[in-house]
């Protein structure tokens, strides 16, 4: 089984405090799924903790904060972040090519990931940074010759839109308690 | 413009004089410095503002939060994950 991981997941599954953690923990802790997830959630998850960290809004353990409070603020959300994504038992998928786009008589090379969301916007009732993800899971089937049998997420928008996503797309977005409630865990 | 000397093996020379032969370039100094600007195209650049950064030693310190037995923090913010990534999303 491949399941697609969007960012509320790896972020729930490290706070502590957050109303799914549990859940999400133990999700991400079987090991007879693969995982993966896209570049852009790096972005996402790195953006989101430099934000907590900004407002005070973040703590970590006392052995942590040792290990890196000497360091400038932008190497220690990068610590955070790869140190995250390295405990994960996850795959990020690597940029799979370029893609060659013209606008006005003019040829562009685009990032396939882009070309794909932009593809998806007009059958997608998505924002731009939920079409990326979603581009981003549907990739997985250039690296792997399948397609993610999941794309687990707590996002209410992205899920208020799951029939669509599947009509169209034929992904299934899914939340964390009903995978948990599918695969019996 | 400043010119540069520049070695290079047996092997890779046989390869530019064939896409010179092949008619891709005029020249091998034409052949080096187009495949060499293509090249510095696809390379991210440093930029002014981003400070130095020792990544070295990041990521010596990632390996070991990564070896550790337990690893999480607590976020002292009132929202919960998917709202914190609703908000990077720009839906409130």
């Amino acid at each position: 089984m491949i399941i697609y991981l969007d960012t509320n997941i790896i972020l729930s599954h490290f706070d502590k405090t957050d109303h799914f953690h549990l859940q999400n923990k133990n999700l991400l802790d079987q090991n007879d799924i693969t995982y993966v997830t896209g570049f852009i959630t790096i972005v996402e998850f790195g953006s989101v903790i430099a934000r907590l960290w900004k407002n005070n809004q973040i703590q970590f353990s006392n052995e942590l904060n040792k290990l890196i409070h000497k360091l400038p603020e932008h190497d220690q959300i990068k610590i955070i972040t790869e140190t995250c994504f390295g405990r994960l038992n996850l795959s990020i998928l690597p940029a799979s090519g370029l893609e060659k786009i013209i606008i006005n008589k003019k040829e562009y090379l685009v990032e396939n990931s882009f070309t794909l969301a932009y593809e998806l916007g007009s059958y997608l009732n998505l924002r731009t940074l939920d079409l990326i993800q979603i581009a981003s899971a549907m990739k997985v089937k250039h690296f792997t010759n399948f397609n993610v049998d999941y794309f687990l997420t707590n996002d209410k928008n992205i899920l208020n839109n799951a029939q669509i996503i599947r009509k169209n797309i034929k992904i299934i977005p899914i939340s964390s308690i009903e995978l948990i409630l599918i695969l019996k865990i | 413009m400043p010119t540069i000397p520049l070695r290079i093996d047996d092997v890779d020379l046989k390869k530019i004089d064939n896409l010179i032969k092949k008619g891709r370039y005029k020249n091998r100094s034409q052949a080096i410095k187009k495949l060499l600007l293509d090249k510095l195209q696809q390379e991210t650049l440093p930029f002014e503002w981003q400070e130095d950064s020792d990544e070295e030693s990041r990521i010596k310190i990632v390996n070991k939060l990564i070896s550790m037995e337990n690893f999480s923090f607590s976020s002292n913010s009132t929202k919960s994950s998917e709202d914190l990534i609703g908000e990077e999303r720009e839906r409130y």
